[in-house]
């Protein structure tokens, strides 16, 4: 046995682009040791996440900490990732516990509707349209976060995170008509408050 | 012409597309001639979508950057799972005399094709003792320190690299990353692009006799120590190499 038998590096495949690869692909590149297609998957996720977690947490600065500590635990399902079409409620479901574990941390000190009170206000510059919607999308901040978490979590995970009902029952492991009934009884009580806030 | 106007539920539904397509086909109808029910409509759309709209304080966050430095990150006390560490002056000592010996005939290609002696990754194994370091050849004794160095010339340079033994039974012995304490979970080490670079640390396990397989693996991406072990288990280690290198060096452990 001579030591040293050295191996050289096949090249990447770039025969597609990394932006064309589907979630599952990209998985298996990254499981391949293809650093770059892990970074694919983290850009194509990395906003709807971190707003997911802004709302779960009212905050910006600790919804982009729960979605780092998102990714780099996703990273290590990289190995066992079973290529089924099912990233999204995976990346999801890790991203609830950090934002859950975030929000008991978090809790005796702050409270994110004080924070949102206290949120600067827009600079002035902005035209009257923009105005108005970023103040429709603040008071549905407000009332999302009035929400109970159960209620919260399924609606920011249809409509920011944007995941079918079947993901999210997948995500949160209850059943899709459970999905369907707290999706409903979320938005109904949703509405309340910014229908008195339209007024 | 519709019954009933529509309640939120029936709304929300067709949005979601959870009504049959008659009433859906009804609905739409009706809120297209009910100025009440196409508000009440809109409202309920306007907040939906304020609900999906990603802020630009949101989309404007990378994470990319400090994603990997958490991933690399190297533990903060680094443990060992090997019996003895020496580390410092006699390593460096040890260390620096590996690389004399080294000929370029140790350099042999994947396959019988031509090569490059230039492009080549892969790493070697030492035995140090008072003397100095020695190449390996195929036996090694249980008790035997360790070193290693590894070359790195591939076209694309591997970025990380991990070394481990795995003997008969399929118990994993970690060289690099090192490790001690089982609550750690250490990332391959960083590499850079080189023709040699010597490794350190002199590292002796309590090895059992018999066959002994070390591996080295070169990747792109830093790998964790548990995934390596998981893989091993499930005889899965080529895929975490499909695009890195995967090196195995037989060796026999002798009392």
């Amino acid at each position: 046995m001579a030591m040293g038998a050295l191996l050289e590096l096949p090249r990447p495949d770039d025969r597609k682009a990394r932006e064309e690869r589907d979630d599952d692909e990209l998985m298996l590149l990254a499981r391949a040791g293809v650093r770059s297609a892990f970074d694919t998957l983290v850009r194509r996720h990395q906003g709807r996440v971190i707003e997911t977690a802004k709302k779960q947490l009212g905050s910006v600065d600790m919804a982009k900490d729960a979605a780092q500590n998102a990714f780099v635990e996703l990273y290590r399902y990289v190995p066992k990732y079973d290529p089924q079409g099912k990233l999204k409620p995976l990346l999801y479901r890790i991203l609830l516990n950090q934002c859950r574990m975030a929000h008991r941390s978090r809790r005796r000190f702050f409270d994110a509707r004080q924070r949102l009170a206290h949120e600067p206000e827009p600079p002035p510059e902005l035209p009257d349209a923009d105005l108005i919607a970023r103040e429709r999308r603040r008071q549905v901040e407000r009332a999302l976060l009035v929400l109970s978490p159960k209620l919260r979590e399924v609606v920011v995970l249809r409509y920011t995170g944007e995941l079918s009902h079947e993901e999210i029952a997948r995500a949160l492991d209850i059943p899709i008509g459970t999905v369907k009934s707290r999706l409903f009884e979320g938005v109904r009580k949703l509405r309340r408050p910014l229908e008195r806030g339209d007024r | 012409m519709i019954r009933r106007e529509p309640t939120d539920e029936e709304l929300l539904a067709m949005l979601e597309g959870e009504l049959t397509s008659s009433r859906a086909g009804t609905i739409d109808t009706h809120v297209h001639t009910c100025a009440s029910c196409r508000a009440r409509l809109d409202a309920l759309q306007g907040t939906l979508d304020s609900i999906a709209t990603i802020e630009p304080e949101s989309a404007s966050i990378d994470l990319v950057g400090a994603m990997w430095e958490r991933i690399e990150q190297p533990a903060l006390n680094p443990r060992r799972s090997f019996g003895a560490v020496a580390l410092a002056l006699a390593a460096a000592t040890a260390a620096l005399a590996i690389i004399l010996p080294v000929s370029r005939s140790d350099f042999r290609p994947k396959s019988g094709a031509a090569h490059r002696s230039d492009r080549w990754t892969g790493i070697r194994i030492y035995r140090a003792d008072e003397d100095g370091a020695h190449p390996v050849d195929r036996r090694i004794r249980s008790d035997d320190y360790l070193l290693f160095s590894y070359a790195n010339l591939a076209e694309r340079p591997a970025r990380h690299l991990m070394i481990f033994g795995v003997d008969q039974s399929r118990a994993v012995h970690w060289y690099y990353p090192a490790h001690l304490d089982p609550g750690q979970d250490p990332t391959s080490i960083r590499i850079e692009a080189a023709p040699s670079r010597e490794l350190r640390e002199k590292i002796r396990h309590d090895l059992p006799p018999g066959d002994l397989t070390i591996h080295a693996l070169f990747t792109e991406g830093p790998l964790y120590v548990s995934m390596v072990e998981s893989a091993v288990a499930g005889g899965r280690l080529d895929d975490l190499t499909a695009s890195g290198a995967h090196q195995k060096l037989h060796l026999e452990v002798a009392r």
